[in-house]
């Protein structure tokens, strides 16, 4: 049954490898002094080679969640198919009355809006549901944790590629033509998708630990958006503008829109200062969650 | 050759301990992760539920050697595992761990059962640290090891356990690391596989240092150089006297409480003497075994006896049959066998005995009883093998 082969060429080849290079030393103590920067250079490192691991990973999740299912990428789409639908309807009924700003057709302005907001509420969620995916091989495997938030953010993007094709398709029929603020769009998707994500790292470590915290996550999400230009502009009067004027995604999410139907733009700036704040914050949340994973690891995964 | 001796994992004084319930688990959990974002210091002591599940813990691993992890289920060897393999941070201690790490702690873990086989090495190798150029030149390689040729493009969820076990081991193997965490997953396989799993362990020593984990003694034995036996976290026995190890871990468990296993009523056992002193064989010293049995039905042949002899892991190891043809048996109403062992070429250990009737022309049994006695043998080697064979040896220089 056993075969007992000479060492073969390849073993050998290995064998020399490992007498040239030079090994990599890691060491895991209890407690750890690293410096932030330090931390920043690593986490760098990790993201760098496990690119791969997190296109892997995503391909895996984007395979299997559409090989089991006839429609397969249609599901991306119906959440916000349906939920424009909705408003159309009670816009169409007559039981809510709507203005558009800018004379923007009220279809468009309704799945601009609702497919805007996915794209934000999936990527705030993107970090807790990432990791909660990745559950099973975490406590088994060890391996760059920031592949899973990779594969977090390689999913969105995904997602985000197929959320596009209607909006093409409703720009195309309302025959809405562009400005070169169109440019701009895909700044201000990413600056959006930064904002949240963001937020969403920020909320991981605790949120892995207490499930409480994904759970307001998933309540407070529709709730926010009523509060947010999505299904209808910013009131013109009361206690509701004010609400709306101190939510930061009122000025990103108009701003987007309006990019895309070709109409002024805002808040440049504002959307500017955010995006780098976010990336400041990024970072930092990036250095929390990989000091805070082994402790995570610990408590919820069996 | 001075690079051979390099020590690849240094452990010093670890220890990690766990929360005993959830609730307070996760309250520790929140509260470290805050304070350790907040750059406070985090309290290293057991606070209120928590206990050690691995208490300073120390050695050294050069490349080329093995050391064998063994304890009860519980004693915090995998525990240990996943603190060197980086899962989890030690609460007190230092690992130091050199080169690529590849641990087989779960095979076939992030395998997706609606992929094909194909696709998850892809993925599973990926996890484990290869490139994308490594897979692919390893890919026929990895599926010629697993011996799934046929169904690799097959999605997962139709594998066997044995067949999941095959491929993660195929991926895992291939990865050619420095130092080889092995947790007790070769069980699932069938002989085959074990027995090529071995050599391709085999394969890897010379070049890895291996932390293996198992409750097989046998595999212990025949692959570690040092071991180290850990009873509620803490090291009882370290050194590389691998016998002396797995004794004390045998020693651990003493549940051989005598059972009848088989009973057809004819025969009853009176009583069983021996004349050894505390149970114990000395090698080469013939003892005695003296059993007493009573007729409860006329019986018209006398029965045959078999004296079974199992190691601590209950595999049979040797055996004794009594037999003769005595007339009159129908009249008597007891029998006394009397049995002298001669020789006895046991080794140091524990071993259990079983006792059985049984008819001697249709062998069918009439009472089986076992653990009916236990002994030690004493010795001045700690051995694994069972038996030491007795041999007269020539050897010549030319």
């Amino acid at each position: 049954m056993i075969i007992h082969k000479p060492k073969n060429a390849k073993i050998f080849n290995y064998y020399k490898f490992v007498k040239k290079s030079t090994l990599k030393t890691v060491v895991y103590t209890s407690d750890k002094k690293t410096h932030f920067f330090q931390e920043l250079k690593l986490i760098f490192r990790d993201i760098k080679s496990s690119n791969f691991l997190a296109y892997q990973m995503t391909k895996r999740d984007i395979q299997s969640q559409h090989r089991q299912s006839l429609l397969g990428f249609f599901w991306i789409l119906a959440p916000v198919i349906i939920n424009s639908l909705v408003w159309l309807f009670l816009n169409g009924a007559g039981v809510v009355k709507v203005s558009t700003p800018d004379g923007t057709p009220y279809p468009v302005f309704v799945i601009l809006g609702t497919t805007i907001w996915s794209i934000f509420a999936e990527a705030i969620q993107s970090p807790i549901t990432s990791v909660n995916t990745g559950r099973s091989i975490i406590s088994k495997i060890n391996f760059p944790k920031e592949a899973l938030l990779m594969k977090g953010f390689y999913t969105s993007i995904f997602n985000l590629i197929i959320k596009m094709i209607p909006i093409i398709g409703i720009l195309i029929i309302y025959k809405i033509s562009p400005s070169w603020n169109l440019l701009l769009f895909p700044f201000y998707i990413l600056a959006l998708t930064l904002f949240a994500f963001t937020i969403g790292l920020i909320i991981t470590p605790l949120g892995l630990i207490y499930t409480d915290i994904s759970k307001i996550l998933i309540t407070g999400i529709p709730f926010l958006m009523y509060v947010t230009p999505v299904v209808y502009a910013v009131p013109a009067i009361g206690v509701f503008k004010f609400l709306f004027k101190l939510n930061p995604l009122t000025y990103l999410i108009n701003d987007t829109r309006n990019t895309l139907v070709g109409a002024e733009i805002h808040s440049l700036m504002f959307t500017i200062i955010v995006t780098v704040v976010s990336s400041i914050v990024l970072l930092i949340g990036l250095v929390i969650f990989r000091k805070s994973m082994p402790i995570v690891i610990e408590k919820i995964a069996g | 050759m001075k690079k051979d001796r390099e020590v690849l994992v240094s452990v010093q004084n670890v220890s990690k301990k766990f929360s005993k319930n959830l609730r307070s688990s996760l309250k520790y959990g929140a509260s470290d992760i805050i304070r350790s974002t907040l750059g406070l210091s985090i309290n290293k002591e057991l606070r209120p539920q928590e206990f050690w599940a691995v208490r300073d813990v120390s050695f050294e691993l050069v490349r080329g050697e093995c050391i064998g992890l063994i304890g009860h289920n519980g004693a915090g060897k995998s525990s240990l595992l996943k603190v060197l393999n980086g899962l989890y941070a030690p609460d007190k201690g230092q690992i130091i761990m050199k080169g690529k790490i590849g641990a087989l702690i779960e095979l076939g873990a992030g395998f997706n059962p609606i992929l094909t086989g194909r696709e998850n090495i892809y993925n599973n190798a990926s996890i484990l640290g290869f490139t994308k150029k490594e897979v692919e030149e390893k890919i026929q390689s990895i599926i010629d090891f697993s011996e799934i040729n046929d169904f690799i493009d097959t999605p997962v969820q139709n594998y066997s356990s044995g067949m999941k076990v095959r491929l993660g081991f195929a991926v895992a193997a291939h990865l050619e690391p420095d130092i080889l965490i092995i947790d007790e997953v070769l069980a699932v396989g069938d002989l085959g596989f074990v027995l090529k799993c071995f050599s391709k362990i085999d394969e890897l020593l010379p070049h890895t240092a291996v932390i293996f984990v198992s409750h097989s003694m046998p595999m212990i034995s025949r692959i570690c150089n040092e071991i180290i036996l850990m009873d509620h976290g803490k090291v009882e026995y370290q050194g590389k006297e691998i016998g002396k190890g797995i004794q004390l871990y045998y020693n651990k468990f003493s549940n051989n409480s005598e059972n009848k296993v088989y009973d057809n009523g004819m025969l009853e056992l009176i009583s069983v003497q021996t004349d050894l002193m505390n149970n114990e064989i000395h090698r080469h010293q013939d003892f005695n075994l003296t059993f007493e049995f009573k007729i409860n039905k006329p019986l018209d042949k006398l029965p045959t006896l078999y004296l079974e002899f199992k190691d601590k892991e209950q595999k049979p190891i040797a055996g004794i049959f009594v037999q003769e043809y005595l007339r009159d048996v129908n009249q008597s109403t007891e029998i006394v066998y009397k049995t002298t062992v001669k020789n006895p070429l046991f080794t140091l250990g524990k071993y259990i005995m079983d006792v059985g009737l049984y008819d001697p022309t249709t062998e069918s049994p009439y009472l089986r009883i076992n653990n009916i006695l236990e002994f030690t043998v004493g010795g001045e080697k700690e051995q694994w093998i069972p038996f030491e064979l007795d041999s007269e040896n020539i050897i010549t220089l030319q």
